[in-house]
């Protein structure tokens, strides 16, 4: 009898000790810290959403009813009517022209841009050039004036040229000022490269060009990607240099949009405006969902070299 | 745009400067001569004469600088961006710091966060400004929901209320550029050495310290990239304007690039114009001259 | 009483189980050393002897107190990494107070601990440095410092010495080893690759591969009793010979028979053991074989690499390579055949299919 009872002590006696993983208390703190994340997510969610709920809601229903609320009749007619006949001005050819617009500045703007900022910083970080430290400084300072600083010079010589307001106009702009980011990306991912790598292909005999096409540029895949994606959504995002330089046959989606949505005039027509609005936002938004990780790469490529 | 630079291979070794090299890099000299280094000085010349229309190579000396501080809608502007580039640095630096310290607490779905938090940066300012201008419209946008509950005394009418237009308009840059400060430091963080806050457990130090005293001053540069980054931003502040107020209530809202393209484009007030960009260009450069010279000069000299 | 007693611990990431029902005792005073390849899970157990790393099963008990559930700071132990792990930003005094600072410790405590830890370092002239100040070497003294001024009963390490160069690298195994003695009933437990530093420090030294001990015991007993193949050929440095060949029991006994050698079996206990035609693997150690008249013969040499002291020999007979650790005032030349006589009472034989010692 004894005998049992005290096996049977020690037993409970070594089962309340601690044993195995902790058991998990759900702390203030960590309540606090989803708390906080989840409420943040909110406010950062909220204009998505109402963008959203309005596009899709009749003109009736908006003046009634709350922003946040689901459409209680869901249409589609807002957005067919941003993407083809709400009015930009005098013409009401809706959307879908500056969608094109801005296609036809985004592809040529992006490639050059690049193309020049690979070979720039190709250049400025693997040979030597007189003066080069002196321009990639100033290229960088460049980087920071305000556009303003430069634009009206800019008009005249385009003027000039009779390039002002067109396609190739705005496209140079955005390879003009898309290059200091594009060299300065370029050049830090080089420099991060082995320098006996260059040094191999020059034993080898290879040329500036040979030794761009054949060994750095298959390495530079992931920069090239990085560099797309920041300029794709720059250069959509862009509304100063279109508006300035692209003419007005040739305006991008985001003037467009400003257009549409500031210069109705009578009422306006919220949902339509909501269309329109989402419908500009969605170039970036997929570049941004579909890149992930590289976006955020695109931000810190150099920020955290810092 | 980002800032951090490399030691580039070239200046450690040393080589005969090369021709093909030197032609590869003449658009990019092009472009600097004539663009950064050319239009900047016209741009100055101009702000010294007394342009309007088109312009005219005259001299006024001071002419312009002295009228612009005269111009009301000049000194609105200058005192507006002073007042947002403060709220709208120190709004992004603080919402960031705690969204990054948040979302390292080993939370889950942690991935999800991070791409609400980050959603706003990819969109365009034009975009940012229609969207809150809408859900801060005084009659149906918020105002209307807080009508319906009964909230009515609250009043959102802050796009329309000159004394608070600012205050939407930092709202809304806020909530579009917190995200890149969240990415640059949780970047940073992540880049804290695993060990030390392993360290730091064995050595009972409490999180919070941790950050206060050891992970933010490591966090320091970043903090300062990130501070170059949204302050470019501020400089450049137009299209959230354009789309969000067009500088009203009345000229509540003007900011100087706003006012430098109205008299470009629209007042014919070349002089008056230019006179505005150099004076955007030289506090730029004050500001910039510091960080500058810490980075670059200071470095190069010690290296 | 054991110092640090691990008690059936599993521990999982996620699903994947990495330690599975380890058990370890450790004595007071001791200096334990857990040696193995990487990924072999020593850092993971020593992790969960520090609490950094929750455990999934088992207990763990440090002076006599089930410690599974208490945080780190609460275990009486004090931590030494690899990366060192110095708060940036502190200086040397700050990065070795900062933890008493915050168990609210009196100031002139907290002053005399660090003193005395430094004295004990000779990091003293550091003391208003800063981490990005000092050297490698440096940088791990301090690191010390930070954890002997904990006073703890435990010291774990966790390969302190990896991101030091060789030279520095002995300089502060010697260290580590005085620390050890002057500090008596301090018990360490030390993580490390590199079996030298294991042989040098350890009183006992568990052997780890694939997340379980191969063999516990002193360096010694390593060394002259290695349970398997794998502990035989990681602990010793140049690394044991291998034979992979078959027991026969022919007219003289037992022997050993591979393609190119044959070996008596001395032992009558170990013959015992084996069947005839069983697949056995023989190991020598390079320093127990020697150029003499009986022996294998027909060996060539291949490769001489004087070191001084010794020269490193690697002969060759077929497919057979052993290397020698010959005296270096021998002088043989690569291509000169040579008779190899192994010292027969110090063979290794180990089942070539389970790997285990016979």
């Amino acid at each position: 009898m004894m005998s049992v009872t005290t096996l049977d002590r020690s037993a409970t006696a070594d089962r309340a000790e601690p044993r195995g993983r902790r058991p998990r208390k759900t702390t203030p703190a960590r309540i606090g810290v989803y708390a906080f994340l989840v409420i943040s997510a909110l406010f950062f969610l909220i204009p998505l959403w109402v963008m959203l709920m309005t596009s899709f809601k009749t003109m009736d229903e908006i003046r009634l009813g709350n922003i946040f609320r689901f459409p209680a009749n869901p249409t589609w007619e807002p957005w067919a009517h941003a993407w083809s006949s709400a009015c930009t001005g005098l013409e009401c050819n809706g959307l879908s022209v500056g969608f094109w617009n801005s296609i036809q500045i985004l592809i040529p703007s992006v490639i050059i841009s690049i193309a020049v900022g690979a070979v720039t910083g190709y250049a400025l970080s693997f040979w030597r050039v007189r003066g080069a430290n002196l321009m990639f400084g100033l290229l960088l300072l460049g980087a920071f004036i305000p556009y303003q600083v430069f634009i009206y010079p800019l008009v005249r010589m385009f003027a000039a040229t009779g390039l002002y307001n067109s396609l190739i106009c705005v496209v140079i702009v955005h390879v003009i000022f898309g290059l200091p980011l594009m060299t300065l990306l370029f050049r830090n991912f080089y420099a991060g490269l082995p320098i006996e790598l260059f040094k191999a292909a020059r034993v080898d005999g290879g040329g500036f060009w040979q030794i761009f096409g054949y060994v750095i540029l298959p390495m530079s895949t992931p920069i090239i990607i990085v560099a797309t994606i920041l300029q794709v959504t720059g250069i959509w995002n862009d509304f100063l240099f279109g508006l300035t330089f692209a003419g007005r046959d040739n305006l991008p989606m985001t003037v467009q949009l400003n257009n549409i949505v500031n210069s109705t005039q009578g009422e306006r027509a919220y949902n339509v405006d909501m269309a329109a609005t989402i419908l500009t936002a969605l170039v970036p938004l997929t570049v941004y969902f579909l890149s992930g990780r590289w976006f955020v790469r695109g931000i810190a490529a150099g920020a955290v070299k810092g | 745009m980002s800032i951090a630079t490399t030691e580039g291979h070239a200046g450690r070794t040393r080589r005969k400067p090369h021709f093909a090299a030197g032609v590869a890099l003449i658009p990019a000299a092009i472009i600097v001569l004539v663009v950064y280094v050319g239009c900047m000085v016209w741009t100055v010349r101009l702000s010294f004469t007394s342009s309007r229309l088109l312009p005219k190579l005259d001299w006024v000396g001071a002419g312009q600088y002295t009228r612009l501080l005269d111009n009301h809608r000049f000194i609105v502007s200058v005192e507006n961006i002073v007042l947002f580039g403060v709220l709208y640095i120190i709004g992004c630096l603080v919402f960031g710091f705690l969204l990054a310290v948040f979302i390292d607490q080993k939370v889950r779905n942690e991935a999800v966060f991070r791409t609400v938090f980050l959603y706003p940066y990819s969109m365009s300012f034009v975009v940012t400004g229609l969207v809150w201008q809408w859900i801060l419209n005084p009659t149906l946008g918020l105002q209307n929901v807080l009508d319906q509950l009964g909230l009515g005394f609250i009043e959102i009418d802050w796009v329309v209320n000159p004394a608070m237009v600012m205050y939407a308009l930092v709202l809304a840059a806020v909530w579009h550029g917190s995200g890149l400060v969240m990415a640059i430091l949780l970047a940073g963080l992540r880049g804290v050495d695993e060990d030390i806050w392993k360290a730091a457990k064995v050595d009972g130090i409490p999180p919070w310290r941790m950050y206060s005293s050891v992970i933010l001053p490591l966090l320091g540069p970043m903090v300062v990239t990130a501070v170059v980054l949204l302050a470019t931003g501020v400089a450049r502040l137009y299209d959230l304007v354009v789309a969000m107020t067009l500088g009203g209530p009345g000229i509540s809202s003007e900011v100087p690039a706003k006012f430098v393209m109205d008299h470009l484009f629209e007042r014919s007030n070349i002089g008056l114009a230019t006179a505005a960009a150099t004076m955007m260009l030289t506090t730029v450069a004050i500001v910039l001259a510091p960080w500058v010279y810490a980075k670059y000069v200071r470095q190069g000299a010690g290296r | 009483m054991a110092a640090v007693s691990v008690q059936d611990v599993s521990i999982a990431f996620g699903t994947l189980t990495v330690i599975d029902r380890m058990s370890l005792d450790i004595e007071e005073g001791e200096f334990i050393v857990l040696l193995g390849p990487s990924g072999c899970g020593k850092s993971t157990l020593l992790n969960a002897i520090a609490g950094l790393i929750e455990v999934e099963d088992g207990r763990i008990v440090i002076g006599g107190r089930n410690v599974t559930w208490e945080e780190p700071k609460d275990r009486s132990i004090a931590m030494v990494f690899q990366s060192y792990a110095l708060y940036p930003r502190m200086t040397v005094r700050q990065n070795m107070s900062f933890g008493l600072k915050m168990a609210k410790m009196p100031k002139a405590d907290i002053a005399n601990r660090v003193e005395r830890a430094a004295d004990m370092l000779q990091i003293n002239h550091l003391l208003d440095r800063r981490p990005n100040q000092l050297s490698g070497g440096q940088r791990q003294r301090v690191a010390i410092g930070r954890a002997l001024v904990r006073d703890a009963a435990v010291f774990l390490f966790d390969e302190p010495l990896s991101n030091l160069d060789a030279q520095l690298r002995n300089e502060l195994r010697l260290e580590i080893k005085r620390l050890h003695m002057e500090l008596g009933s301090t018990t360490m437990v030390y993580v490390t690759h590199d079996q030298v530093e294991a042989m040098t420090l350890a009183d006992r030294i568990a052997v780890m591969k694939d997340r379980e001990i191969q063999q516990l015991g002193s360096p010694a007993e390593l060394y002259h009793q290695p349970a398997n193949l794998f502990v035989a050929g990681f602990v010793g440095s140049p690394k044991m010979n291998f034979l992979e060949g078959k027991a026969r029991f022919g007219e003289d006994g037992p022997v050993f028979e591979s393609a190119d050698v044959q070996l008596p079996i001395s032992s009558p206990a170990l013959a015992q053991k084996l069947d005839d035609g069983q697949s056995i693997t023989a190991g020598l150690r390079p320093e127990q074989l020697a150029l003499g008249e009986d022996g294998v013969a027909g060996f060539e040499v291949d490769i001489v690499e004087p070191l001084g002291a010794d020269n490193l020999v690697w002969a060759r007979k077929g497919s057979s390579v052993l290397q020698l650790r010959l005296p270096g005032d021998i002088r043989v030349a690569a291509g000169e055949p040579v008779t190899v006589s192994p010292d027969l009472h110090h063979m290794h034989f180990f089942d070539t299919r389970s790997g285990m010692r016979l």
